[in-house]
């Protein structure tokens, strides 16, 4: 994936740049306010490479919501958010209502359900754009490092790893709130190669 | 319609170029004036006009509006649009109610066509 010419690589900031953008339109459904989106950085990286670059942004806890998809290209979708931030994202949907008590037995079902409006968005824009059918699963919560929220083995650790990730950040801010987060696409080689065979065809038809 | 000319503001050169393509292709003798953000379209259209202005909300630099609106000022007789992958409700109506189109992303044939013929950009 790292050898993407210029213009592929374009193509795919765009794609995701429109899938964030429908993102941003369903999570404005949720919170009722507009949210102001950064233009997303994208890096192809490894998996440890962007474990590290999440530990160094989020040196506590993060917490995440994950879904597997599968397509023509397949692999882990994720939303990741600092452990801080997540709280202020849940108060926001809940509009400050709920008592702290309940929040805490709460904020993990919000910020699935907001994970998944999320990453639902991001992967349907993608499958409309490349014009392919991509299947999700239910999502689930993780919280951790940065290593095991990107499930970074000890294998990984050593070198010894395939796992090629697509790491978007993202800031989604809201008037009220400053909430930044990070999206990341895992995929292992065979999937990487078939995206960006996917971006291949895609960039000839539009450029036709 | 004669030979005009259509000012595309955008920070992805890809969507510049999809975007150009649409244009030669229902539009062949028409220019094209690309900028890769509201800087450069300030710049580029300080000694020539343009009919026609697709700009992008999301990019580095400048407010994208407050550039849509610095250019109408410059040019008060173009037809000026957003053309953006922010689809939110308040963007939208934010665009609309400053008298600008809007355009969602992905740049499709059908609406960039519609817009460049003077009908209503949806």
């Amino acid at each position: 994936m790292k050898d993407l010419t210029g213009i592929q690589q374009d193509a795919v900031t765009e794609l995701l740049n429109i899938a964030i953008g429908r993102a941003a339109d369903a999570l404005n459904e949720m919170v009722e306010e507009e949210i102001s989106l950064s233009v997303p950085f994208i890096d192809f990286v490894s998996a440890i490479e962007a474990a590290e670059r999440l530990q160094g942004e989020c040196p506590n806890d993060s917490v995440a919501v994950k879904q597997r998809f599968e397509g023509p290209f397949y692999g882990d979708a994720l939303i990741i958010f600092p452990e801080r931030k997540s709280l202020d994202l849940v108060r926001t949907i809940l509009e400050d209502a709920v008592p702290l008590d309940i929040m805490t037995e709460l904020e993990q079902d919000a910020l699935v359900e907001v994970g998944n409006v999320i990453l639902n968005a991001c992967l349907g824009s993608l499958s409309q754009q490349l014009s392919h059918s991509i299947r999700s699963s239910l999502p689930i919560y993780v919280r951790g490092s940065g290593r095991k929220i990107l499930e970074v083995s000890e294998n990984e650790l050593i070198g010894n790893t395939d796992d090629l990730v697509m790491f978007l950040h993202v800031d989604f801010v809201l008037k009220r709130r400053d909430i930044d987060g990070y999206v990341a696409f895992i995929m292992d080689i065979t999937s990487s190669q078939s995206f960006r065979d996917l971006i291949d065809d895609y960039v000839n038809k539009v450029c036709s | 319609m004669g030979g005009k000319t259509v000012l595309v503001v955008d920070d992805s050169q890809f969507s510049r170029m999809v975007t150009r393509r649409i244009i030669a292709r229902f539009f062949p003798d028409w220019a094209v004036i690309e900028a890769g953000d509201g800087d450069a379209a300030l710049a580029g259209t300080a000694a020539e006009g343009f009919d026609f202005a697709l700009i992008d909300i999301t990019m580095p630099g400048p407010d994208a509006f407050l550039v849509a609106q610095r250019l109408r000022e410059r040019h008060p007789r173009a037809n000026i649009s957003m053309l953006t992958a922010n689809v939110q409700g308040p963007v939208r109506a934010k665009a609309q109610a400053a008298g600008f189109g809007f355009i969602a992303k992905p740049v499709n044939e059908k609406t960039i066509v519609a817009f460049l013929k003077g009908r209503e950009a949806t």
